[in-house]
């Protein structure tokens, strides 16, 4: 959920929670206060009757005065002062209801006789006073509430787009590609600090890539030259001349050992640089013409075994990859079928626009086919294998956001390379 | 055929240079770009063999050098980075082949005498050994002047053989030579052994003498009998 959004919900629910409790707040402290003002002016009544008795000795009279006194009546014995409070619903003449505030109280007169009024006050035009004021403070609380949400949802943009600014600089961030953004210059301190820190964290992660590819440039290349002089040294003293067949053993195999450390070397540099997306180049590859060029070339080697292979080929995929990348794949994945193939085996090779298909007869697999794609990991049948080659498969697969299958049923293997799940596999941007 | 050997290496440079000098070649040996520079002003090579990473810079930027003074001279660039990349700027830059380190002497010297044949007679080159011809642009290979009927993988072994006459090659070598190396078997020796096997018969059945000697089961060497 957008921010912008999350706050607008978070403003409205908190401030409809406000409005509520206070509209209900101010609406009993409203109405006691006018209770307050009704009860007061009933008491002032009460007062100036109470006092109109005790002076003139005489008893207001109902019809002539106004003021609302409803009930007089006298007793013979004297009585105890009290005054009472009542709410009271009575019928006009026409049939209305209406309430009234209804004050009881009870007297001595100068002569000794006591006596009881009621008078009452109309509540109905104090109600009609409360209900305009409620409504008001309704239509008030409403166009509050709107404007509040409004100001906060354009405050709040206004505010957040230096972060958002900032966010969309990010995106352009490629590490490989060198390409440092510029982030915008804001003027809200905590965004001038996130720029800050992240512009250093960037420096930071430019320089830690460069490092980490300088050191395994660095790192292989040096190894390579000893290796170099290793190798030539053997070659040379291999044509000494005066050797004994032992003592060339020894040398071929000082020889392919070098040499083995190289590959070793070669294929762990080439995951490395595929890590650090130092393979960014795409072009158009033909999968088609590579596996046919490189089934040529070992054309001979597959009739000696008397491995048959069958290509069909009904479409390419439509892939841009880095061209080296794409010739390792599919060097690397022809290669293995070839060489973990028995004699007289099969090679069935499907190529569509959606997948490439290998499948292969071998022996059968001691482990589950998902391993395989480890580093260092192999059957020990081949012990001149690296066990580098499927783990550099499935990091150019990964690398493209392609598929890889790889099913084992028996002596038949079967890996599937499926493109099309390129668009699939992208990341959830949100 | 006059080579310049670049490489910084001292060890290196001398078992190239000891590798290619048997073969009555003349070889030098610059340490880096201004001793190169100064070597190629003094005699006219044929061939150089330029390592990538000189002390005092890149030896690509060679290339326009020695293409200014001699068109056809070829160029073999060797490499201890990255195979991928390299290989790319090496051809684009104008170099005739490249090579990463480390690499087999006798690879060397196949891919320098094959820029050098393609670079200077144009193509047209005979490789002449006693009764055998290979005449390198036809891929046809005669024996007492009978054309012989090869295999492409037994006429590649052929030429590797007369590139690295009287050498000791090995099992190794050739195949990942003629196969490259990402397809070394157990029974990948015995196809070349069959190959090799079969070249010597061809060559044999048109009154050839026998010039392919196994070397105790470690390998072969072409040399006179």
């Amino acid at each position: 959920m957008k921010l912008l959004v999350r706050t607008t919900i978070y403003m409205v629910f908190f401030n409809i929670i406000l409005f509520i409790t206070g509209g209900i707040l101010f609406y009993y402290v409203f109405k006691s206060y006018i209770y307050r003002q009704i009860d007061n002016n009933l008491m002032v009544e009460m007062q100036l009757v109470r006092d109109e008795i005790l002076h003139s000795d005489t008893l207001p009279d109902i019809a002539g005065k106004s003021r609302g006194i409803i009930h007089i009546s006298l007793s013979d014995k004297p009585v105890r002062s009290a005054q009472v409070f009542i709410d009271t619903v009575l019928k006009t003449p026409g049939g209305d209801e209406v309430t009234y505030r209804y004050l009881k109280f009870l007297g001595n007169k100068p002569d000794g006789t006591g006596y009881f009024i009621g008078i009452f006050h109309s509540l109905e035009e104090r109600k009609e006073l409360l209900q305009v004021v409620t409504l008001y403070i309704f239509f008030l609380i409403i166009t509050l509430l709107v404007f509040a949400v409004l100001m906060n949802y354009f405050v709040s943009r206004k505010l957040w787009s230096s972060f958002y600014k900032t966010l969309k600089s990010l995106r352009e961030f490629d590490l490989s590609g060198m390409k440092k953004p510029l982030l915008w210059k804001s003027n809200i301190t905590e965004f001038q600090e996130l720029n800050k820190v992240l512009d250093e964290m960037m420096d930071k992660m430019i320089l830690d890539f460069n490092n980490v590819k300088d050191f395994t440039n660095y790192a292989s290349h040096e190894i390579r030259t000893p290796l170099a002089v290793i190798s030539s040294k053997t070659e040379i003293l291999m044509q000494a001349g005066n050797l004994t067949e032992d003592q060339m053993r020894m040398l071929i195999r000082i020889q392919e050992s070098a040499l083995r450390l190289t590959r070793i070397n070669q294929g762990l540099l080439i995951i490395s640089k595929i890590d650090n997306y130092e393979y960014a180049e795409k072009k158009e590859v033909f999968f088609g013409r590579m596996i046919d060029e490189y089934l040529d070339k070992l054309e001979d080697m597959l009739e000696g075994k008397s491995i048959s292979i069958t290509r069909e080929y009904t479409g390419e995929p439509a892939v841009q990859m880095h061209p080296a990348l794409a010739e390792l794949l599919v060097i690397n994945l022809l290669s293995n079928a070839i060489k973990h193939n028995i004699d007289h085996g099969i090679i069935e090779i499907v190529l569509s626009e959606n997948s490439l298909s290998i499948r292969n007869t071998g022996s059968p697999l001691s482990a589950p086919p998902e391993e395989m794609f480890e580093k260092f990991r192999k059957e020990s049948a081949h012990s001149e294998s690296l066990g580098l080659g499927l783990s550099i498969v499935k990091k150019i697969v990964d690398f493209y956001r392609l598929g890889i299958e790889y099913t084992c049923s028996g002596s038949l293997h079967h890996i599937v390379v499926h493109f099309t799940s390129q668009e699939k596999k992208l990341p959830d941007e949100s | 055929m006059k080579i310049l050997i670049i490489e910084d290496e001292r060890e290196l440079a001398l078992s190239i240079e000891e590798y290619l000098k048997k073969e009555n070649q003349l070889c030098d040996v610059a340490g880096n770009l201004k001793r190169a520079t100064e070597k190629m002003d003094e005699v006219l090579y044929d061939c150089f063999v330029i390592d990538i990473g000189l002390p005092d810079g890149n030896g690509l930027d060679l290339i326009p050098l020695i293409k200014e003074r001699d068109s056809n001279a070829g160029i073999l660039i060797l490499t201890a980075r990255d195979a991928l990349t390299d290989k790319i700027t090496s051809l684009e830059s104008g170099a005739d082949d490249y090579l990463t380190k480390p690499f087999r002497l006798s690879e060397l010297a196949a891919r320098i005498k094959a820029i050098y044949r393609r670079r200077n007679l144009g193509g047209n080159t005979v490789i002449r050994h006693n009764e055998i011809e290979v005449i390198i642009q036809t891929r046809i290979v005669k024996v007492n002047g009978k054309p012989l009927t090869l295999t492409r993988k037994e006429y590649d072994l052929l030429v590797y053989f007369l590139s690295n006459k009287e050498r000791v090659l090995s099992r190794e070598s050739i195949v990942e030579h003629l196969w490259g190396d990402e397809v070394i078997m157990a029974d990948t020796f015995d196809f070349l052994y069959t190959h090799i096997k079969n070249l010597r018969k061809k060559i044999m059945d048109k009154g050839g003498r026998d010039y392919i000697r196994s070397v105790y089961g470690i390998g072969y060497r072409f040399t006179d009998p």
